[in-house]
């Protein structure tokens, strides 16, 4: 293994670059669905498949978004409310302090939990029972 | 605490030129090299597995066929979305390294994979991959919920059939399913 160089500027950098630049991996734009496993999950999946260009990621709990952000560079991102409110609020907040180039739904329950979100710095907050053409609207203003 | 849950992966960190130097040895036109460049990044696991994922996305043919054949010997679930896009790789060495490192993932690739097969937009190619991935885990405990999927990939309508087929598999695993098996941040799981 001597012939192996450490090259900061090598062909990982500028792989991982290109895809945080553009949130796109082989033409399309990935969209992380964070909620625990149910049928709003599955259903929203269902949704966002049948517009062209996303590929959908989903994962269960805040830490794994985490990991799936660092991987794919998500250019949106749907996040349950049911999940634990001071885990959403750091996320949102890490996010914004790290400038990651990605936009945020979050699903609420009620009314309350959409001002809540509002006021986290979500980009969009949706109803649930949200009609299928609100989350299309939704997801053509956020996205490129 | 607030910084671990801030997505900083020390291990990612900590090995980040080591795996810069070896995924540079991918590139290697010396076969021994690349064989060994990629044991040690399947060693170090889950910090080398966010540049292999990149890696499936090279212009190069070897890079790509490296990276799928170690991100296959992993066997980390955050790597099944990057899998199935290569599913549709131009070459066909790369899509069976693909399908058989869902394999390999089992159960906890499949989220990936059926939420894939519910777009409009279905390659024969994603569809081809899919059946080599379900046909082998649908000889398992997975027969049940897996073999509705088989049958509309195999159909003559698959675009028609496959999406929603799809869609109860997914649910069906998901009720039936143990929490360590989702996908998710689990410790990577690598094979000797």
């Amino acid at each position: 293994m001597s012939a192996i160089r450490v090259d900061a500027d090598g062909p990982v950098n500028q792989m991982e670059s290109i895809a945080a630049e553009n949130g796109i991996v082989r033409g399309g734009i990935w969209v992380l669905i964070v909620a625990e496993p149910c049928s709003l999950r599955n259903s929203l999946q269902a949704l966002l498949a049948t517009m062209p260009r996303l590929r959908v990621i989903q994962v269960d709990s805040i830490q794994a978004a985490w990991v799936a952000i660092e991987c794919y560079h998500p250019a949106l991102l749907f996040v349950d409310l049911d999940l634990p409110g001071d885990e959403v609020q750091h996320l949102l907040r890490q996010l914004s302090a790290r400038a990651y180039a990605v936009r945020s739904i979050l699903l609420a329950n009620d009314v309350q939990q959409q001002k809540w979100a509002e006021a986290a710095g979500a980009d969009m907050v949706l109803l649930k029972g949200f009609p299928a053409s609100r989350l299309t609207a939704t997801v053509g203003r956020l996205l490129p | 605490m607030a910084e671990e849950r801030s997505g900083s992966d020390p291990a990612r960190e900590d090995q980040g030129p080591a795996v810069r130097a070896l995924i540079a040895a991918l590139h290697s036109s010396d076969g021994m090299e690349r064989t060994e460049a990629r044991r040690l990044l399947v060693r170090i696991g889950r910090p080398a597995v966010y540049a292999l994922i990149a890696g499936l996305s090279s212009p190069s043919k070897r890079m790509r066929w490296e990276a799928a054949k170690a991100l296959a010997e992993i066997g980390d679930p955050i790597a099944a979305p990057a899998l199935v896009i290569a599913l549709e790789d131009n070459e066909a060495d790369i899509r069976w390294l693909a399908a058989e490192g869902l394999i390999a993932l089992g159960r906890s690739g499949l989220a990936a994979l059926l939420g894939a097969l519910m777009g409009s937009d279905t390659s024969v190619w994603r569809r081809e991959g899919a059946h080599h991935v379900l046909h082998d885990l649908a000889r398992g405990e997975l027969h049940d919920q897996l073999a509705p999927v088989l049958a509309a990939l195999e159909s003559v309508h698959p675009d028609s059939q496959v999406p929603q087929a799809a869609l109860v598999a997914l649910s069906s695993l998901q009720e039936s399913a143990p929490s360590q098996a989702r996908l998710g941040p689990s410790a990577p799981v690598t094979r000797k």
